[in-house]
């Protein structure tokens, strides 16, 4: 009986420095991260900026070993996310359909709730946060809008708008 | 006995329309009229309003592994973009949504720091006071990053007119310190698909 107790705690040592040992390094999930995953024939992988972002975050701050594991199995419950959701074309996300961006959202606010790395998704835009709580970086896509400053043009057209308002309820004041 | 007249839903719909035509001409004359005044204010109000960004971390550089230590936090100014040739001397910020662009110049936070010997993205409107003369830009300029932990030189190599999704146009090297300049082309109200980009690399002269 000693010795059949001395076999199972053995295996149950084994099974837990084997859990030890395949705890995902922050270098092994960078590797996940940034893979080049096939989904329905298309080969998905994030930005090259992206993949910046998520160096400069690991270079600065330390992700546990457990928080590393639950966000790489976030990370493959997305691609079979994606998968199962039979689109094949991923250039443009605010073109998936709206069930599978809510996933996706979801899968963000999880490791956001369970994990040291805080982000929201909002209005299509991810926004990644230092541990402080202030912006780390928000995720958008490489080229940017960079027309002429419509705040200026809106602020003045908000002034009209509302002189304009002013009159025109004075006028039907007299009138009325 | 006073007649009260009726508020139609016509003369209503006059008035919108006079309305609206007036706020067009009068946006138009204003922009294009006064659009160095509106700056000049628009800057003030900035420079306010952003305080907390004008006092930026301190931002450490490891010369020997070209890296940055400590970043400057997302919407800092840390620097300056200065163009001599077109007298350009503009505030840097990291970072590069919106709020940020409506500062100055917005460094895109998916590329790397000047130093680093990555490729640099650097974003400006194209109004006046941001990247309106960008595309007078020629070969062989020189550009200056001056930022809090030195100064950067660059020789601009070529210019070009891209659609916004060639991406191919706006590589990310990571040892290649390529510096990427670009503002929607050609100027005017509302959405454009191009983009003027400059492409600059280390001056060593």
């Amino acid at each position: 009986m000693k010795k059949i107790m001395m076999t199972l705690f053995t295996i149950v040592l084994l099974f837990v420095c084997s859990a030890n040992v395949s705890a995902m390094s922050e270098s092994d999930l960078y590797a996940k991260l940034t893979a080049t995953y096939n989904i329905n024939g298309y080969n998905f992988t994030i930005s090259a900026g992206d993949k910046v972002l998520a160096k400069k975050y690991l270079d600065a701050y330390e992700v546990s070993s457990k928080d590393a594991d639950y966000i790489a199995g976030k990370i493959d419950e997305a691609v079979s996310a994606m998968r199962n959701s039979g689109v094949n074309d991923f250039s443009d996300f605010s073109k998936l359909p709206k069930s599978l961006k809510d996933t996706l959202r979801k899968l963000v606010e999880d490791i956001a709730a369970n994990t040291s790395v805080k982000a929201t998704v909002k209005k299509g835009k991810v926004v990644i946060f230092n541990p402080d709580g202030t912006v780390f970086a928000e995720i958008t896509k490489t080229v940017k809008n960079t027309g002429m400053n419509m705040s200026i043009i809106a602020s003045l057209a908000l002034v009209v708008v509302i002189a304009g308002a002013i009159i025109l309820i004075k006028n039907a004041k007299v009138n009325a | 006995m006073h007649k009260k007249h009726k508020f139609s839903k016509k003369v209503f719909a006059t008035y919108v329309a006079i309305s609206f035509l007036f706020v067009s001409v009068f946006i138009v004359c204003v922009y294009f009229g006064f659009n160095k005044t509106i700056k000049r204010y628009t800057n003030l109000i900035n420079t306010v309003a952003i305080k907390r960004s004008e006092e930026a971390r301190e931002i450490s550089f490891d010369k020997v592994n070209k890296k940055l230590e400590v970043m400057p936090a997302y919407g800092d100014k840390y620097g300056n973009v200065i163009i001599d040739s077109i007298q350009l001397n503009l505030p840097l910020y990291y970072g590069d949504n919106e709020e940020i662009l409506s500062y100055g110049i917005g460094h895109y936070a998916g590329s790397y720091f000047p130093g680093e010997g990555g490729s640099i993205i650097l974003a400006g409107h194209n109004d006046p006071g941001y990247f309106e003369r960008l595309s007078e830009v020629k070969e062989g300029d020189k550009i200056t990053l001056d930022v809090s932990y030195g100064k950067f030189s660059y020789k601009v190599q070529s210019t070009k007119i891209v659609n916004e999704n060639d991406l191919d146009s706006f590589p990310i090297s990571e040892d290649r310190e390529l510096l990427i300049l670009y503002t929607c082309y050609p100027k005017g109200i509302g959405h454009k698909t191009e983009r003027f980009v400059v492409y600059a690399e280390g001056d060593e002269s």
